[in-house]
């Protein structure tokens, strides 16, 4: 039954402006966040900041308020907790790569969504663009957000502007951590969303990836060739050696076993970064999703 | 006053795939209203469909859609384009309301126009009360409206629909034939591609017929079944045979056109006389004539024709 005259507003569409990567990007946060339990995830992701808020006021409001001992150590929230309070992040992190991004190419592969997108006035690159932008954005603010919000109220609840210019690079660091984590994990977790048929298959090959690779990069790295640089099969110590050099803090002592060099590191993020970009560029060809 | 711009115009576009030519120096000129396009499996419609939508280049030749060319404004094209596809198409996890306002937006809209347009597209093609539901719980006939929905959202000047009532039954291919004709009568330009060759004889004012890449047959609907002045078909009571004698003397050529006989009487394609000769040779062995009209050609035997033509 036709119900509403369409002719209307005829010439609406081509008169608009904006980017067009931007509708693809904002379909993928609330892909992201899609129900309770991605939001759960989204929430343990800021759990450890929310202990480095706590930690924070604890020692210096409750410890100090009440006149008990506390080092200089302890008062200083300096890279090196904050990078203890990251590495618990890790774990919800991955899952919540794995539940943002995993399906994000897959469904539209098996739902033929493709064919109504690439229709549009929108090209390879900009919906490439918008995905990989939304699924970044939604990592950046499940890492980049909370812990810049942690420096400020370390700022925050300092007495003189000294901890300010001791500490004014500590957000760029920490944004810069979040980048080089977020960019690769996303280009990573879409290419196996393009070559898996289900989005369930991405998940675990993902968590297989990030999680199970671990104790193959010990094996190599201390048994198997005895070099650091074997640890690069560790998703994880790949991405502790980089955060070390971001932080410039001494490495712990089991990544100082098992974390390849800085350099060995970078190169092989890059060339994962590369090869997954290519992958993705392959599987979304508008010639062949279209008719 | 200048000439209109034509819907689409092509001239020797030809799509190789290497040594493959799925599309073979097309030509042709459609000045707007609603097209059909004709051609079995094979025959290069989705080719000439990418095409036309700018998502592949032509190998030579070239081809405007609304004035733009397909090579090299294929984003500007696509703004003034709906597509239906033919297989089942949706964005995952969203009900019918969000998967059109995402489309609109990617068509152009900005995000508020974008979502009343949507709710104003699903109730246009009867899906007001689904909105809120995912198509991927819809029936085949509701997916198929949602489909035409999306491309409608953003507007568009001309629309593509490929094979829109595949799968559907009688009366559910009714209700989208009349959509699309309710789609047209809004001054949208319809170019609907599909094997059935009742739909494109329904709503469609004008036909290109393809096979194996090339173009057959086109031209206006009611020139290309039109009334065969030639030939006349007759419904007459009683038995055939002292009929076909009578006709026989007059030097006629009866036909008997299938299933058209029962206890009723019996139909018959005449050629060679006038309705007066005949009404004489039905008087003549005591028959009466129960109906006669001039034959029209079906859009199935033009289709048939230009087929054969080109296999020969």
């Amino acid at each position: 039954m036709v119900v509403h005259d369409l002719t209307y507003r005829r010439g609406v569409a081509r008169a608009a402006r904006g980017p067009r990567w931007l509708p693809i990007a904002s379909e993928c946060f609330s892909y992201a966040l899609r129900n309770r339990w991605m939001k759960l995830l989204f929430a343990l992701c800021w759990l450890p900041p929310l202990g480095a808020v706590f930690t924070l006021y604890f020692v210096r409001q409750v410890l100090a308020g009440v006149g008990a001992q506390v080092s200089a150590g302890m008062l200083s929230f300096d890279l090196d907790k904050y990078e203890i309070f990251y590495s618990s992040a890790w774990i919800p992190l991955v899952l919540l790569a794995a539940g943002a991004g995993a399906g994000l190419i897959s469904a539209d592969l098996r739902a033929h969504a493709l064919e109504l997108v690439f229709s549009r006035a929108v090209t390879r690159a900009d919906y490439l663009l918008g995905k990989i932008l939304g699924m970044v954005g939604v990592l950046l603010a499940a890492t980049a957000l909370p812990w810049t919000l942690v420096w400020l109220f370390d700022i925050g609840l300092s007495e003189s502007s000294d901890r300010f210019f001791a500490t004014w690079h500590y957000p760029l660091r920490l944004i810069a951590n979040a980048v080089v984590f977020a960019v690769p994990t996303t280009l990573i977790v879409l290419a196996i969303s393009a070559l898996s048929g289900r989005g369930i298959w991405a998940i675990l090959y993902w968590i297989a990836l990030a999680i199970i690779t671990r104790p193959v990069g010990v094996v190599a790295a201390n048994s198997l060739f005895r070099d650091t640089r074997a640890g690069v099969l560790s998703f994880i110590d790949t991405f502790n050696s980089l955060r070390f050099a971001i932080f410039d803090i001494p490495r712990n002592p089991l990544a100082s076993m098992v974390a390849p060099p800085t350099e060995v590191a970078a190169w092989a993020v890059l060339l994962a970064s590369a090869l997954a970009l290519r992958t993705l560029i392959r599987r979304t060809n508008p010639t062949e999703v279209v008719a | 006053m200048s000439a209109p711009t034509p819907v689409l115009r092509a001239e020797g576009l030809t799509v190789a795939y290497g040594d493959f030519v799925a599309l073979d120096r097309f030509d042709a000129v459609l000045e707007g209203g609603t097209c059909g396009l004709l051609g079995p499996n094979g025959a290069g419609k989705s080719s000439l469909l990418r095409t036309l939508l700018g998502l592949i280049a032509p190998t030579a030749g070239k081809a405007t859609v609304l004035g733009l060319d397909v090579e090299t404004e294929g984003l500007a094209l696509r703004r003034r384009v709906g597509y239906m596809p033919e297989r089942d198409a949706f964005v995952p996890s969203a009900s019918a309301v969000q998967t059109l306002t995402y489309l609109g937006r990617l068509g152009g809209l900005d995000a508020r126009e974008a979502r009343s347009r949507a709710h104003e597209t699903l109730y246009f093609v009867g899906l007001g009360e689904a909105r809120y539901r995912s198509p991927e719980e819809f029936s085949t006939g509701m997916r198929q409206r949602a489909r035409l929905a999306a491309a409608l959202v953003h507007d568009p000047e001309l629309v593509i629909l490929d094979e829109p009532t595949n799968g559907l039954d009688p009366a559910g291919r009714d209700a989208m034939l009349g959509l699309v004709r309710a789609v047209a009568s809004r001054g949208v330009h319809v170019l609907l591609a599909s094997h059935l060759l009742t739909d494109v004889e329904q709503v469609c004012e004008r036909v290109l017929v393809l096979d194996k890449g090339r173009l057959l047959a086109s031209g206006e609907m009611k020139e290309l079944v039109r009334a065969d002045r030639e030939v006349l078909r007759v419904r007459l009571n009683g038995e055939r045979a002292p009929f076909e004698a009578a006709l026989a003397k007059r030097s006629a050529i009866a036909r008997v056109p299938e299933g058209r006989e029962n206890e009723n009487g019996f139909e018959l394609l005449v050629e060679g006389l006038s309705p007066r000769e005949l009404f004489a040779a039905a008087m003549e062995c005591g028959q009466v004539v129960l109906a006669l009209r001039e034959e029209r050609r079906s859009l199935e035997q033009v289709f048939l024709e230009a087929l054969q033509g080109n296999a020969r």
